[in-house]
């Protein structure tokens, strides 16, 4: 156990520098900040300054070493238009960031759990294809229209909730809304798939001729069988979330990493970008090993190699 | 005398859209007390179903018509709640696939556990104290260190006893056992049999067996009824049948058998009128010879 996870640490260390090294030279290639930074006219002292100040200066591999050795330390250095350290500006948008994966995937696995097994118990029947139908439709909406559209209807109309930025609860809403749809669209599928071939087993079979109850059925014997595929795909699309729900950021102006890396990327801020990209390195892959740790909880077969 | 199942103009026919396939057609048998009853047939002659329209485990495109009395009470036509109390406590049936048996995510202990709570209303030290006495019983060595073992942790022959513990331990008065060792390894059968017969004894139950092997048969029943095509073709004494078989399928069934062989040279194979495949088309049952004598 202890060496598995000793084991993914490790490989997904080796993930996240191979990740760095890509993001530190791609970045590299969009131009300089000081473009960016100065307005026309600034002197060729100022321009230098700012240079050497931010090792800019120095020979590309050269920059690439003392980032990797100061990384190694934890320090990702000073952000260019923040006056703060680029990894406290990368930390201090996480929290928005886990707590909207968190709250969609709880969300969207709940509902999709709930409908994918009423589907599959009724398969074929009309209750099935209207949640089918349902589910196609809320995983091939766009997000940002879904999103615009939200906000006309339930900010701007009704005034129920708030047009944009993280306050109060209520700010909420919408955005994870917005994130939850495509996952329960896709989830649903995945569960009414995975209940079927289950229900179709020897066990369920069994389990009825024992005279054993369908709820009883459905949520104790089968659910927990078709549980893997489900678990596999919910966390996919929530290292897909971590990554950034970027339409969230943008069209509710809401905090979260995804709004931190594409901030960086405009301004070309490199410290910040660097900073963020490790931390949803790091969230990634411990989100990886939590999921494969669920796994070997849900079904005793999976053992970890 | 009144007899603790009892079956009558039994019809079960699937209907799709297209066709109608009857797979068991004015079946008629009665099982009494304690009795056993071997239902012997080649695969597809509708044993299987006969044996889960007990239970009311035909599900669509499956209809069933006809009357099966389970001590007195009428099961056709009952919806799944009402089959509730029959299933399991009344009739039990160990099926033929082992290794699909048995939930894979759960501990054997606990699933013997959870059929006696929920089922029979034990506390939870009770049930388990019983599960490992049933454990025992059906012949796990060791049953208190692996009442936590899961399912693939076992041996098929071992997950088909633990399968037998499930049905035995709820104390039904009729278990349906349909080929529970078809899909065991040859060394593993004798001993699922004896299990069988054994609990029968102890437990005063009624035993339907269902097999395509007329040896087991004649091992497992004091009475047999040959299935052929959906119907009951011969039912009489088990070994009344085996020394004065009646209709010519049961006695083909016994010359292709191997048991009387010296060699495979004195096989006689199935004759071809015998020999229903899956039925290509409507009237294929139809096309087949309609058997000739029909006794029981």
């Amino acid at each position: 156990m202890l060496a598995f996870i000793r084991g993914r640490l490790l490989s997904g260390l080796l993930t996240i520098f191979g990740v760095v090294v890509l993001v530190f030279f791609l970045a590299r290639l969009t131009g300089s900040p000081i473009d960016l930074f100065f307005p026309e006219g600034a002197t060729q002292a100022q321009l230098e300054s700012f240079s050497r100040a931010h090792g800019l200066d120095r020979p590309l591999l050269e920059q690439f070493w003392v980032f990797l050795s100061n990384a190694a330390r934890g320090d990702f250095g000073m952000s260019i238009w923040q006056q703060r350290p680029a990894l406290q500006a990368a930390l201090s948008e996480m929290p928005a960031t886990l707590m909207l994966t968190f709250l969609a995937m709880t969300v969207s696995v709940i509902i999709a759990v709930v409908l994918g097994t009423i589907a599959a118990a009724f398969r074929f029947r009309l209750v099935d294809r209207i949640i089918t139908i349902l589910t196609l439709a809320t995983g091939s909406i766009p997000h940002f229209w879904f999103a615009l559209v939200s906000i006309l209807v339930f900010a701007i109309i009704l005034r129920l909730v708030p047009t944009s930025g993280a306050g109060n609860w209520q700010s909420w809403i919408l955005p994870v809304a917005t994130v939850s749809l495509g996952p329960i669209g896709i989830l649903t599928q995945v569960t009414r798939g995975a209940m079927i071939e289950v229900l179709s087993s020897g066990f369920v079979r069994n389990a009825r001729a024992r005279g054993f109850g369908s709820t009883r059925i459905l949520y104790r014997h089968a659910l927990r069988n078709a549980a893997l595929p489900i678990i596999a795909v919910a966390g996919d699309i929530a290292a897909g979330m971590v990554n950034g729900a970027i339409i969230v950021s943008v069209v509710f102006a809401f905090p979260g990493i995804g709004k931190a890396i594409i901030g960086a990327v405009l301004a070309r801020d490199f410290p910040v970008l660097q900073a963020c990209i490790v931390v949803v390195g790091i969230a990634v892959v411990l989100l990886n090993l939590i999921i494969d740790l669920i796994y070997v909880v849900v079904d005793p077969r999976v053992r970890l190699s | 005398m009144s007899y603790l199942l009892e079956i009558s103009d039994l019809n079960v026919t699937f209907e799709t859209r297209f066709r109608t396939v009857p797979a068991v057609r004015n079946v008629s048998l009665a099982v009494g007390q304690g009795e056993s009853v071997a239902l012997v047939g080649a695969s597809g002659s509708g044993k299987t179903v006969l044996g889960r329209s007990v239970l009311g485990l035909v599900d669509e495109p499956g209809v069933v018509r006809g009357s099966i009395l389970f001590d007195g009470r009428q099961v056709v036509g009952r919806t799944e709640e009402e089959l509730r109390e029959i299933r399991g406590v009344g009739v039990a049936m160990v099926f033929q696939d082992a290794l699909d048996g048995l939930n894979p995510v759960y501990s054997v202990g606990s699933q013997l556990s959870e059929v006696l709570t929920v089922r029979l209303g034990h506390s939870r030290a009770e049930a388990k104290e019983r599960a490992i006495e049933l454990m025992r019983q059906v012949g796990i060595r060791e049953p208190e260190s692996r009442f936590n073992n899961f399912p693939h942790q076992f041996s098929g022959g071992m997950r088909q006893r633990i399968c037998i513990a499930l049905a035995v331990g709820m104390r039904p008065k009729l278990l349906i056992a349909d080929e529970p060792t078809t899909a065991l390894d040859v060394t593993v059968q004798a001993g699922i049999l004896r299990l069988i017969k054994t609990l029968q004894r102890e437990t005063g139950m009624g035993l339907i067996f269902i097999t395509h092997d007329l040896a087991v048969a004649r091992e497992v029943s004091e009475r047999m009824a040959v299935m052929y095509n959906g119907q009951i073709v011969e039912e009489g004494a088990t070994e009344e049948i085996f020394s004065r078989p009646q209709h010519p399928y049961t006695r083909a069934l016994l010359l292709a058998h191997p048991a009387r062989a010296k060699s495979w040279r004195d096989l006689e194979p199935i004759p071809d009128e015998f020999v229903t495949d899956e039925p290509s088309s409507d009237n294929q049952t139809v096309s087949a010879p309609a058997p000739t004598a029909s006794i029981g």
